[in-house]
């Protein structure tokens, strides 16, 4: 029972401030707290058990059971088990002890519920404001239940200017966004710059903040939901939904089929695979060299025509749904999907090995963005980044979610802490992921890929999901509800915690050096944000048909 | 006016023409190149052309303090290398060897460089400055080895008219002409840089500083910025021929012309090839690769002086 | 007139204007253009002078008078006295014209504490180069020169570095004076006394074949004294840097241009006297003219080496531009141990004589056009610090649109001192580089030494890019709005453009047309008295442009065709951008969208080449900021 060796664990020291446990599997610890000790329990959890921080949620309960809730999310991973410490606080003056002194990584979601919930952070290093726009009014907080979905506050500033710190002496300020070609999504870095130094910077973000999470617990359904959590992030969208739909299964103590979680599996490494071709050409963009940027673009087409075969869409594939999935995977699309691996298995080893040998990358990316593992452990940071760093972390182990259990492969670490080991974790994690899909198609078994559900979810359950996006971590919480939407739905996008590393990674190094540092994390701002990504066709009426782009933009 | 005037005064226009002329159709072979290089189609080979065309039509935003120097500088970029062209034999003997010398073609790249300098500065964009900043680093570094070059030919020549100096004359001393063979080196190594492309395209890093001196440029001006890179590539080649490899150049006319053009086309693919095949260098690699690229030079300076 | 009378009635003037100045000094719009009055009726004489005998040849010694025990004190003007007294007495009249409004701003202090040091200081100018004794006249001069420049330096008396700096200038003139003296009495200890005194620059020259050939040792030590005491002066590395960057922004800025455009210059003249025209013409072969020219050439090389990239790294104008003043006082030596290290092949080959000749001519034509150029420079810097109370190139930006005059003449200074083509740098550094280029056939370390010159000059582009970009271009600054709001007008008045616009007339003139100064150099030679650096005026080539033709190599340009093809190709240009019928319209610069522009996002001049600073943090010379 390694939920329970937890709980034993924390219970030595914290027994009598510990108010209520609930332990729904042997995965999952909930622990309700005494206000006062949050901190503490929460320094011990961290640091003397060595859990990693995952999130802190803020949750307006005070329709059900009238008070604020708080809960911060750890997962012990030697333990397998995700856990969430929560706290009730009074509906009249919502005031916690801030973590952030003990875990400097919980700094932004404390900011977060500050801004969204009101739910102030006492004692918190910064406290500026994070996620609502410059011209909000203050004491507005849209999270609230009595904010409705639809409301815009009379009383905003478009003039606001956000108070930004001063820079240091000699340093002149570099607006790095949120228009910038190496960004492809808006977000501010404010970089203090000397000569050619980065001695700084501040961030300012969440410029395309659209309240998707407001819009789950006022007006979506949970079945509709999958559909705006694919759109949070416009590469990792499969990520969400299913994380949504795990959280929401788990919640609900709902287990889906086997075929449908081979399913997801295969559709997630699918999505790793075109996420980690794109990051490596993207990574070679940003320093210059666009060959190599082109031919992983043209590597990962076939991937992308592979998901349309199977999804009939590029990109959001509308494929999952609570309890299953929605398209299935027939022999011929498994015939296809074997073909194409093959074909990009022989071009990625020509690939990697043109990449682990270029001096000249190496020249620009080792010793560049250095993120140690004592960062690692403070900010939280995850997914490539940690693996780079040498700290084996992997969701898809650590905490096995649809047929990860079932399915052999390795976690990929480097130990050189720098941009050049990112760049190989990625490499190679595509040779993982090849491996994991053949496997997924060979043990797939027969059946349904969709459970029947007739009931009503029960309502006031939380469910927590962690998925290993092609980022890291992705996590979703969810509080399940009412009139068939869950209460509170809470996303931690992987982006969220590792753009928090990034002003310890550029400090101190040459401007050039900041983009690739950034690009490192493969930043993933609309995830971070949480937004839609639209694409506005425009009114053109000539339809040109597939080959006919191809042809005009390929070398065939 | 004499004779000789004229003649000066026919080839020059002759040069100046065929690198406006020929200059673009370089950059459609780079690109088209690329292309190939990179699995795609690429634009059509005379793209640059219609771009030039498309830009000296289009709005022009001037968003310095200064728009005055930003207009002289944009005029200056191209001036200075069609001036260039006119020291630079292209099929003919150079047309002003009677006005300027070797030195002065070494300042006279300086100059083209220099305007660069004065649009970024005049533009004041946080962003420019930064490019002004590198563009003049690797500046500093690179000048000296170009003047290397032009020395070792004066040298070996004891002249630096560009009539002795650019005829092949850093080979002539020695029988094992080692320091020309050297300079050869360090200037094809450079080269690259001194066209201002991948790996050395630092001061524009698209990716960093947008472009850098330039960022703040559209329309007209921006495509003279453009056609002088255009033109500067075309005429740093000719001249790099011209010291390095000139033979045949004393053919008549068109059949001299078309030798140089082959060998151009020549170093064109070279620098297509080097762009497509490398990441861009951070600006303190470039200069510490400049330097060791000086310090070669110096060798080379030494054996010439000892009579290799 | 004589030349030599009309030389003795400007120095009275100026010794008397200075008492003058000193009784009336408390009525001050009086005060000023007195000073300019007396500057520029003794200038005028002064000018008479040189020209005379640039035209006419050189008028005989005059006696002033003689003391027992302490030689006789004559004034001789020869050819390249005339140079340098024309230098001085055109650079004094500007400055003295710049100083009438300039001065008015110092609120604190007296101009009683500034016109009549000006006027004696100008006056110790005039005699050091024209006094032929080399111990008590010498020194009589020299500290007529060097005591009032000292009051000049410390004239902001209240600013403890400025005393600090004045005091160190004092010590390291003193000891200067004291070299010299020394070395001078080296070389007339034995000899017999003349009819004009022992020290006297004749009879020690008179000496010096019997010194040459019986007692090197003596004649190596006493060149020795004369090259650190002259060296000292003319800011030579390493001793250039003791004093002379805190000297020099010390003072006013008239003064700051007298001390940088003319005053060093004396160091080079005393230098070029000692070891070229010290040494008899027919002594040649016992003067190891070869060795003193490596000798000076490496420390020019490494003079205008240092001095420009500690310039590089500085961050206030007058700090910048005194590092750099002894950059070039590095090309100018450069020129002169190219020329000496020419000198022996001269006498058998007619191509080495025609280079050496070229060198000098070379060290000479870039001492004219440092003095233009580095005088325009200061008063350019002046202006700016007039309209903007500051030094600091971080707090200045922008200023072209409001001082758009300045802003013209700063770019023309600044191209000439960083060698573009068409402005009179680059004519000079260009005679440099051809007679060491083409003088590597002789002594092939030139061609090395001739290679650093070359990255010099580029190193010193960069300086003036930041010089001139960081104060006039890149943003209007928070400091020039608010001296704007002040003051409603930045561009400072007539009084002070004139001076610059004739200096910067001075650059683009010898800059097209170059030939003009070596004319007038080739005059100058011709007409110096004797000595080795007189035989090499026939050598000098003068045509079209500047030139050198013959066995010994070939080079040329002519400026003026250069210009006639670039101003062509520019209205090429020009034409082709309107072609297009675009149309201009005008916006602020981008700034990625969210950020809106403020001070702090203005590129400052501390930042620029940060790399290239990091990489030579060896090289010294500290930058304040």
């Amino acid at each position: 029972m390694p939920a329970r060796n937890v709980l034993n664990q924390i219970k030595e020291r914290f027994e009598p401030s510990i108010l209520r446990v609930d332990v729904p599997s042997d995965n999952r610890l909930f622990l309700y707290v005494t206000p006062g000790v949050v901190r503490d329990i929460c320094n011990h959890v961290f640091r003397d058990l060595d859990a990693r921080y995952v999130v802190s949620i803020g949750i307006d309960d005070r329709p059900y059971s009238g008070q604020f809730t708080v809960a911060h999310n750890f997962g012990f991973e030697r333990e397998k088990v995700l856990s969430s410490i929560l706290v009730n606080l009074p509906a009249d003056d919502p005031v916690i002890d801030s973590i952030s002194p003990a875990v400097p990584a919980a700094n932004w979601a404390e900011r977060e519920f500050r801004d969204l919930l009101g739910i102030e952070p006492v004692g918190c290093p910064s406290m500026k404001r994070l996620v609502l726009p410059d011209g909000w009014p203050e004491g507005v907080h849209p999270l609230r239940k009595d904010f409705s979905w639809d409301l815009k506050p009379a009383k905003f500033d478009e003039n606001k200017v956000f108070a930004f710190d001063d820079p240091p002496e000699g340093c002149v300020v570099v607006p790095f966004g949120p228009f910038h070609p190496t960004l492809d999504e808006p977000a501010h870095f404010r970089l203090y710059v000397e000569g050619e130094i980065v001695r700084g910077c501040e961030y300012r973000g969440f410029m395309v903040h659209r309240g998707i999470e407001k819009l789950a617990d006022t007006v979506l359904t949970y079945n509709e939901i999958p559909m705006m959590a694919e759109r949070i992030c416009g590469i990792c969208g499969c990520v969400h939904s299913v994380a949504y739909a795990q959280a929401v299964e788990q919640a609900a103590a709902i287990e889906p089929p086997a075929r449908a979680r081979f399913i997801r599996t295969i559709m997630l490494e699918l999505e790793r695979l075109h996420s980690h071709l794109l990051w490596v050409g993207l990574a070679n963009h940003i320093l210059g060299f666009d060959t190599l940027f082109m031919q992983s673009f043209r590597m990962r087409e076939p991937i992308m025509w592979l998901c349309e075969r199977i999804t009939g869409n590029r990109k959001t594939y509308g494929l999952c749904v609570i309890g299953g999935v929605r398209w299935d995977i027939t022999p011929e699309i498994k015939d296809d999907i074997n073909r194409i691996l093959d074909q990009l298995e022989k071009e990625w080893i020509a690939a990697a090995k043109a990449v682990q040998g270029d001096r000249n990358l190496q020249k620009r990316t080792k010793g560049v963005g250095i993120a140690d593992a004592a960062l690692v452990k403070d900010l939280g940071l995850i997914g490539p980044i940690a693996r780079a760093s040498g700290v084996p972390q992997d969701c898809r182990r650590d905490f096995p979610y649809a047929a990860y259990d079932q399915v052999d492969f390795q976690v990929i670490t480097q130990a050189g802490c720098d941009v050049w080991s990112r760049v190989l974790v990625r490499v190679l994690e595509v040779f993982e992921s090849i491996r994991i899909i053949r496997q997924c198609l060979e043990k797939m078994p027969a059946g349904p890929i969709q459970l029947q559900l007739d009931d009503e979810l029960p309502p006031g359950r939380i469910g927590l999901s962690s998925i290993e996006a092609p980022r890291g971590e992705a996590h979703h919480f969810v509080v399940t509800g009412e009139e068939n939407r869950p209460r509170r739905w809470r996303v931690r996008a992987p982006t969220y915690q590792n753009l928090q590393g990034i002003p310890a990674m550029i400090k101190d190094q040459q401007l050039a050096d900041m983009t690739i540092s950034l690009g490192s994390i493969d930043p993933c701002f609309s995830c971070t944000d949480r937004l839609e990504i639209l694409d506005i066709k425009s009114g053109d009426v000539r339809v040109y048909s597939q080959q006919e782009i191809v042809n005009m933009t390929r070398r065939v | 006016m004499t004779e000789s005037a004229l003649w000066a005064i026919v080839t020059g226009v002759a040069n100046v023409i065929l690198v406006l002329a020929a200059a673009p159709f370089c950059e459609g072979i780079i690109r088209k190149v690329t292309a190939r290089v990179q699995s795609r189609q690429g634009p059509p080979i005379w793209q640059p052309y219609l771009d030039i065309l498309k830009l000296l039509g289009k709005e022009d935003i001037e968003s310095g303090e200064s728009p005055g120097l930003q207009r002289l500088s944009a005029y200056l970029s191209l001036a200075a290398v069609l001036t260039l062209a006119w020291f630079v034999p292209m099929g003919a003997a150079a047309p002003l060897t009677k006005a300027g010398d070797a030195i002065l073609v070494i300042y006279l790249l300086t100059l083209c460089g220099v305007s660069t300098l004065l649009a970024g500065l005049a533009a004041g964009s946080t962003y420019s400055l930064f490019g002004v900043s590198r563009e003049m680093m690797a500046m500093l570094t690179l000048e000296p080895l170009l003047a290397v070059g032009v020395i070792v030919g004066a040298v070996e020549t004891g002249s630096l008219r560009l009539d002795d100096v650019l005829n092949a004359s850093v080979y002539s001393l020695a029988a094992w002409p080692l320091a020309g063979i050297l300079m050869l080196v360090v200037l094809l190594f450079s080269l690259q840089a001194f066209v201002g492309r991948v790996p050395f395209d630092t001061a524009e890093a698209e990716t960093e500083i947008m472009e850098g001196p330039l960022i703040e440029y559209s329309g007209p001006k921006l495509g003279l910025f453009k056609y002088a890179q255009m033109s500067k590539l075309f005429v740093y080649c000719a001249l790099l021929v011209g010291l390095f490899a000139p033979w045949g150049s004393q053919w008549p006319y068109p059949l001299a012309l078309l030798v140089l053009l082959a060998k151009i086309g020549v170093l064109v693919l070279l620098i297509t090839l080097v762009g497509a095949t490398h990441a861009r260098y951070r600006i303190d690699q470039a200069i510490r690769y400049y330097a060791a690229l000086f310090v070669l030079s110096l060798v080379a300076l030494t054996l010439a002086l000892v009579g290799f | 007139m004589t030349p030599n009378l009309a030389f003795v009635y400007a120095l009275s003037i100026c010794l008397a204007g200075s008492l003058v100045t000193l009784l009336v000094s408390r009525w001050k719009p009086v005060v000023g253009w007195l000073a300019f009055l007396c500057v520029f009726s003794s200038s005028s004489l002064v000018i008479y002078a040189a020209l005379t005998v640039l035209l006419s040849g050189a008028a005989p010694a005059l006696t002033l008078f003689s003391l027992a025990g302490l030689g006789t004190c004559r004034l001789a003007i020869d050819g390249l006295s005339a140079i340098l007294l024309l230098l001085i007495a055109v650079i004094a009249v500007l400055s003295s014209i710049y100083s009438v409004r300039y001065m008015v701003h110092y609120t604190e202090y007296g101009l009683g504490r500034y016109y009549p040091y000006f006027l004696l200081f100008v006056a110790g100018m005039y005699g050091i180069v024209v006094v032929t004794d080399l111990m008590v006249y010498f020194c009589a001069f020299w500290q007529l020169m060097t005591l009032p420049s000292y009051a000049l330096v410390r004239f902001e008396s209240k600013k403890q570095e400025n005393v600090r700096a004045a005091n160190r200038y004092l010590l390291m003139m003193e000891l200067s004076c004291g070299l010299v003296m020394a070395g001078a009495g080296l070389l007339g200890s034995g000899s017999q006394p003349g009819a004009l005194g022992r020290y006297e620059f004749d009879s020690l020259a008179a000496n010096m074949s019997s010194v040459l050939s019986a007692d090197s040792f003596t004649a190596i030590a006493a060149l020795l004294l004369f090259l650190v005491g002259f060296g000292i002066k003319a800011g030579m590395w390493p001793f250039g840097q003791l004093w002379l960057p805190a000297a020099h922004p010390a003072a006013p800025s008239p003064v700051s241009a007298l001390l940088s455009g003319v005053m060093i210059k004396t160091g080079v003249y005393g230098l070029m006297r000692s070891f070229l025209w010290l040494i008899p013409a027919d002594d040649l072969a016992s003067y190891p003219a070869a060795a003193w020219g490596l000798v000076i050439g490496v420390l020019g090389t490494a003079t205008l080496f240092f001095g420009t990239i500690q310039a590089l790294k500085q961050e206030e104008s007058k700090r910048l531009l005194a590092f750099h003043s002894i950059g070039q006082v590095g090309y100018i030596l450069l020129g002169l141990g190219a020329c000496l290290a020419l000198l022996p092949a001269a006498s058998t080959s007619d191509s080495a004589r025609v280079l050496a000749a070229m060198a000098l001519a070379g060290a000479l034509f870039h001492t004219i056009n440092h003095g233009l150029f580095k005088s325009l420079l200061f008063l350019n810097a002046g202006s700016v610090l007039f309209a903007t109370g500051t030094q600091s190139l971080n707090r200045i930006g922008g200023l072209f649109k409001f001082m758009p005059v300045t802003g013209v003449m700063t770019l023309i200074a600044s191209f000439s001192i960083a060698g573009v083509p068409l402005f009179n740098g680059f004519a000079s550094k260009w005679t440099i580089y051809v007679s060491t280029v083409l003088g590597s056939r002789t002594a092939p370390y030139l061609a090395v030494l001739a290679l650093f010159a070359i990255l010099t000059s580029a190193i010193t582009l960069a300086s003036f890019i930041k010089f001139f970009g960081s104060a006039f271009l890149s943003r209007t600054s928070q400091l020039v709005k608010q001296r704007l709001e002040e003051k409603k007008r930045l561009e400072v008045d007539w009084t002070m453009l004139v001076p610059q616009l004739v200096l910067a007339s001075g650059c683009l003139v010898f800059g097209l047309f170059p030939q003009t100064a070596l004319r007038l150099l080739k005059a100058g030679l011709a007409t110096s008295e004797h000595g080795l650096g007189a035989t090499l005026a026939d050598g000098l080539p003068v045509s079209g442009g500047l030139a050198v033709a013959g066995p010994g190599g070939h080079a040329l340009i002519v400026p003026f065709v250069l210009a006639l093809v670039l101003v062509s190709m520019l209205l090429l240009a020009r034409t082709l951008s309107r072609s297009g019928g675009s149309q201009r319209r005008v916006a602020i610069p981008w700034l990625c969208g969210y950020a809106l522009e403020s001070e702090a996002n203005r590129y400052t001049a501390h930042g620029l080449y940060g790399e290239v600073k990091r990489y030579l943090r060896w090289a010294g010379g500290t930058a304040r900021r």
